[in-house]
């Protein structure tokens, strides 16, 4: 069973700065819901404070599958981590390891899979996100960008994930890569029936991975609802960042 | 008044910076503890070990051979030539082959780690690490510091066999010492504390230099630039560390 996200008055100040003021959302389980957003206004802060790589301030929340994981840091989520994924935004594969390794880092340290086990898996592993056998071992800095996309995607499924989070999966790409990662990402997750949130602000990839939609604006959720909605909202900074308009007041 | 404030921001930069080190200790201490990644230490004692062979036994042959020429230039004054094994053989394994490999480790191992580490950190590999649900500091810092620990000592062993030898050389074929001579005032007057004390410092400067590299690199940030000053800083803050340190072990064990 896929978990359900619940964030509740999450709060982030780095000294006298506030970069998430109150933000409120909740992901039913089996959704997929992207956050959208200018460079700038909160939402790798946002994505971070929920995983916990950075801690909220006081007063936040944060329920993951009916669990209160607020201040617990990432180091030591183990359970919850069990059934995480993510793809980073440049892929962050790690260089000393061959691309097997990478996609099967967790499932070797986890569990004794045998070596020969594990490159088999890591193959399957790699059709499915459309890349041949033979990249198996190759390093990173081996692969293309739209590549290493892929293989980084192959390593956030490998544990079959029933949360996922995809920070700006399309980031970097020419627009047909664009696409095809997040028909990737959609119709994976769908086969995983995996909750996700995606932050990106890829219009394009929005429509094809997302459910819901989230619109975060300088620290806080000025938006939020079903992605049909979107194009008759009267919401001003949605409508001009969706349509790229540039606002009257920046002019 | 501006004098005033100035040490008192340098004062609290100063106790925050070793605030922050001591916390990354502590840490690290606590992530000493199983699942251990054996391929990971092995790894690293190539690295820290093996590769650091040719600096340290070059450093250490020249360092050998200097110390001879200069010390019969200073004991040929009052004819006391014979004692130049003697210096060669105290000098570098109490002192300079501990110290030396110490500061050629800071340079190639420190700034190694510093680099590898800090670009993991700026290009979120560590974030990735936690996310899969391993440990960064138990699978990146904790092999490294154990490797730097049992590796070094076993360096300055060579190293103090290279610089004996490189003394041996110039003394024998440069200044026609007899090579007999040379090699039983050398034995005569090594004894196992002196190697001792060579090795404790040598396991001191290990952890000195793997520490002070990964805390470096696992702090830094920003980019290239961020990766940059980490590598400096780990260089500087180890090669300092290790002359203060050698100095406080020496008068420890005088």
């Amino acid at each position: 069973m896929s978990p359900e996200v619940i964030i509740q008055d999450l709060s982030k100040s780095f000294g006298s700065n506030k970069v998430l003021h109150d933000v409120n959302l909740t992901v039913k389980a089996g959704s997929a819901l992207a956050v959208i957003g200018g460079s700038g206004s909160g939402k790798s802060v946002l994505l971070k404070s929920i995983i916990g790589l950075i801690p909220p301030d006081k007063g936040s929340k944060v329920m993951l599958d009916d669990k209160d994981y607020t201040f617990t840091p990432i180091t030591q989520r183990s359970e919850f981590l069990d059934k995480f994924g993510m793809l980073f935004q440049g892929g962050a594969l790690f260089d000393s390891l061959t691309i097997w390794e990478n996609i099967c880092f967790s499932l070797m340290h986890r569990s004794k899979i045998d070596k020969r086990e594990a490159h088999a898996y890591a193959v399957e592993q790699l059709a499915l996100v459309g890349l041949k056998p033979e990249v198996a071992n190759l390093y990173p800095s081996e692969l293309s960008g739209g590549m290493q996309k892929r293989a980084a995607l192959a390593r956030a499924i490998a544990t079959k994930p029933s949360l996922i989070f995809f920070d700006e999966p399309t980031a970097g790409l020419d627009p047909i890569m664009a696409a095809v990662i997040s028909t990737l990402i959609a119709s994976l997750s769908k086969k995983l029936g995996a909750t996700t949130i995606t932050i990106t602000h890829d219009m394009k990839c929005v429509d094809i991975v997302a459910d819901n939609i989230a619109m975060i604006h300088g620290g806080t959720i000025v938006w939020q609802g079903d992605k049909s909605m979107l194009a008759n909202t009267n919401n001003e900074l949605v409508d001009n960042f969706v349509n790229g308009r540039i606002p009257t007041a920046a002019i | 008044m501006n004098f005033f404030a100035t040490i008192g921001q340098i004062t609290i930069k100063f106790t925050r910076a070793i605030g922050r080190f001591a916390i990354f200790l502590w840490q690290v201490a606590c992530s000493v503890s199983s699942p251990f990644y054996l391929k990971s230490i092995l790894r690293q004692f190539m690295d820290i070990g093996l590769l650091s062979l040719p600096v340290v036994g070059l450093t250490a042959v020249f360092t050998g051979a200097v110390l001879a020429l200069q010390s019969y230039t200073g004991f040929s004054r009052f004819n006391a030539e014979s004692s130049i094994a003697s210096i060669v053989a105290l000098s570098v394994t109490r002192e300079l082959g501990p110290v030396l490999a110490g500061l050629m480790l800071a340079g190639r191992v420190g700034a190694a780690i510093a680099a590898e580490i800090g670009t993991m950190r700026v290009t979120e590999q560590i974030d990735a690490l936690s996310t899969l649900n391993t440990d960064p500091l138990r699978y990146l810092v904790v092999p490294r510091i154990v490797a730097g620990l049992l590796m070094m000592p076993l360096l300055v062993i060579i190293a103090d066999i290279i610089g004996i030898f490189g003394g041996y050389l110039v003394a024998v074929y440069k200044l026609n010492f007899s090579p007999y001579t040379y090699l039983h005032n050398t034995f005569d007057i090594l004894q196992a504390n002196d190697v001792r004390s060579g090795l404790i410092k040598a396991a001191a400067f290990g952890v000195i230099v793997t520490c002070m590299g990964c805390y470096h690199g696992y702090n830094s940030k920003g980019g290239a630039q961020g990766v940059g000053s980490a590598t400096t800083n780990a260089v500087v803050s180890a090669s300092i560390l290790i002359l203060i340190t050698n100095y406080i072990i020496t008068g420890l064990l005088f």
